[in-house]
């Protein structure tokens, strides 16, 4: 078992937040559904050039559709054995509802924002999750059913129709279509600013390798579900809590990175508007 | 005279794969720039030796397939589509059970009322006749000379047409579902693609496909006006939830990084979490 709370020299107290199992279940997910985007866009745009490029870089159309359905189905074998995981958990332990929004979220939604436009000086206390990650984990949830329901539905249409008519495997290829943009659109923008841009992690949030978050991080991310930690351990004399995490926020300062971020936001978002708003109507 | 235009023959005919009774037509047909003016269009009566040596029939006569041409000076030369009809008439001699099914499609009905020109040269090559081992890609293209509009865009939107577009070898081509001799149309019984035939056609790939598989449109284009509108709701639908959902994502984000833009003159770290409460000690 890894301990609770280990302690590093320069990023003083750490609190384990991933366990391996999870770090190899995220590890999974991030291989098979990269994959499962890089092979599956390029059927979607099937006329751009990069398209043709990514056929080719796989030796051919069909060796590139059978890489996309072997890792769209371990991706969902993945997924199902996260069900077991979360049953198992509920089992050996209490089971845990901490991912599910709850009123605290939305209210916290809005005070964020508000922080941030300096409406207010309170930053709210986030718990075991913040809204972000609540968000995050459930288009997950919501992402694979529907790409999976829809990818099995297209892959064995023989199984399909002996249930419900040909046009609604049409209907599910829609979706499987533009889930696919949503998905991959949303792991860019919210995933990668979240662990990767955020200038409070830049350039990554090495918590989904070393599994661990230092108390410094902890304060700054998780207040409450450090105070939870806090009251219940008995063993706080023993902590050595005095040294502060010099490893981290080493951008959060950087007033150059944040305005090349906030430029290359602005370019997204007028590219998004661009490209889907339906101007022609 | 006519003993020095044999010894021409000899010399400019080096080829000795051509048949002796080929060799005095080519005298006058080998000619570049041979030509003959016809409803005051002219015409070219020049066959390269070279692209008649290469071909399947190079060992035919020309009378064969120019029956009609038995002496010099020709009688009863006809041009165009009469042509047309006439070559294609011959092909029957030898190819009795291909003609058989020819004879029966469409495609020899627009041929004879001149409406188009489907006939085996059309496909086959006229003096170039190979044994056509086209990639289903040429085959594509060869059928999309004629056949455009709702019937191609319906073919590149399916899985079939995109994953043929982008070089598959195993996905279907136009002939695999319409076969090639007897294009038919989906009305007459014995086509391939009448509702009668189609599970069949479709278990050539799909094993066990029943009557529901075969049920439903192919040629399908995302589009408010077909008879079934649902999945191009559904792909409409998508591009809002895009909009929205990452439209929200890059708002949120940049709000946030204007928040840290402003906070980042202080030297510390930024958020101001009151941590008074959280009881370290
Ligand atoms: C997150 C994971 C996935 C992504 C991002 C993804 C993406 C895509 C995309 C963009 C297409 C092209 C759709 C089109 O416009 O026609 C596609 C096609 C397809 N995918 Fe997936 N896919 C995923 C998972 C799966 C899974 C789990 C399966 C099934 C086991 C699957 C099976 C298929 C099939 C059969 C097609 C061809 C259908 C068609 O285009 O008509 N996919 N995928």
């Amino acid at each position: 078992m890894e301990e609770r709370i280990s302690f590093s020299e320069e990023r003083g107290l750490m609190f384990q937040r991933l366990t391996l199992n999870q770090r190899i279940q995220h590890f999974v997910n991030f291989l098979t559904f990269t994959t499962c985007v890089i092979t599956g866009l390029p059927i979607k745009y099937h006329g751009a050039a990069l398209s043709a490029k990514i056929v080719s870089l796989f030796g051919g159309f069909d060796t590139m559709f059978y890489t996309h359905v072997v890792s769209g189905i371990l991706m969902l074998l993945a997924f199902s054995y996260h069900f077991v995981y979360l049953a198992a958990y509920a089992y050996l332990n209490e089971p845990s509802f901490a991912i599910l929004p709850k009123w605290k979220d939305a209210v916290e939604i809005v005070q964020t924002i508000k922080y941030n436009l300096g409406l207010t000086d309170e930053h709210p206390e986030y718990g075991r999750y913040c809204y972000k990650e609540k968000m995050e984990y459930l288009a997950l949830i919501w992402g694979t059913v529907v790409m999976g329901l829809s990818g099995l539905m297209m892959y064995f249409p023989q199984i399909t129709v002996k249930f419900v008519p040909r046009w609604v495997i049409e209907a599910f290829r829609a979706a499987h279509s533009g889930e696919a943009v949503l998905a991959a659109l949303a792991i860019v923008v919210w995933h990668m600013y979240n662990a990767h841009l955020s200038p409070d992690f830049f350039p990554m949030n090495k918590t989904w390798i070393t599994g661990k978050v230092s108390k410094t991080q902890m304060e700054h991310e998780h207040p409450e579900e450090l105070r939870e930690i806090m009251d219940e351990i008995d063993y706080k004399e023993e902590l050595k809590t005095d040294v502060e995490d010099s490893k981290s926020f080493k951008f959060a300062n950087s007033r150059g990175l944040i305005g090349v971020e906030i430029a290359l936001y602005a370019v997204f978002l007028v590219w998004l508007l661009k490209t889907f708003v339906p101007l022609g109507f | 005279m006519l003993s020095l235009l044999f010894v021409f023959n000899g010399v400019l005919l080096a080829q000795d794969n051509i048949p002796a009774a080929n060799k005095s037509c080519l005298t006058c047909h080998q000619r570049e720039g041979f030509s003959t003016k016809h409803d005051g269009k002219e015409i070219s009566l020049t066959v390269d030796p070279a692209v008649l040596a290469d071909s399947v029939h190079k060992n035919n006569p020309c009378t064969t397939c120019h029956m009609n041409i038995q002496g010099f000076p020709h009688q009863d030369v006809v041009y165009g589509q009469e042509l047309t009809v006439q070559v294609t008439k011959s092909c029957q001699m030898c190819h009795a059970n291909v003609a058989k099914d020819y004879k029966a499609s469409k495609h020899w009905k627009a041929t004879k009322n001149g409406m188009a020109d489907v006939s085996c040269n059309a496909c086959h090559g006229e003096h170039n006749v190979q044994k056509l081992e086209l990639t289903k890609q040429e085959e594509v293209k060869m059928c999309t000379q004629c056949h455009q509009g709702a019937i191609l865009e319906g073919y590149k939107q399916s899985f079939h047409g995109k994953a043929v577009l982008l070089g598959s070898q195993e996905s279907a081509s136009c002939v695999d579902c319409h076969g090639a001799h007897k294009a038919l149309g989906d009305e007459v019984a014995a086509s391939p693609v009448s509702a009668k035939n189609k599970p069949a056609t479709c278990a050539k790939c799909h094993q066990d496909a029943q009557a529901n598989f075969a049920k439903g449109s192919e040629h399908l284009t995302l589009s408010a006006k077909d008879k079934n509108k649902i999945p191009y709701y559904i792909s409409k639908a998508y591009i809002w939830l895009i909009i929205l959902t990452i439209g929200f994502m890059l708002v949120h984000i940049l709000i946030e990084l204007f928040g840290k833009f402003r906070k980042a003159k202080k030297d510390d770290i930024t958020i101001d979490v009151d941590d008074s409460d959280i009881d370290l000690n």
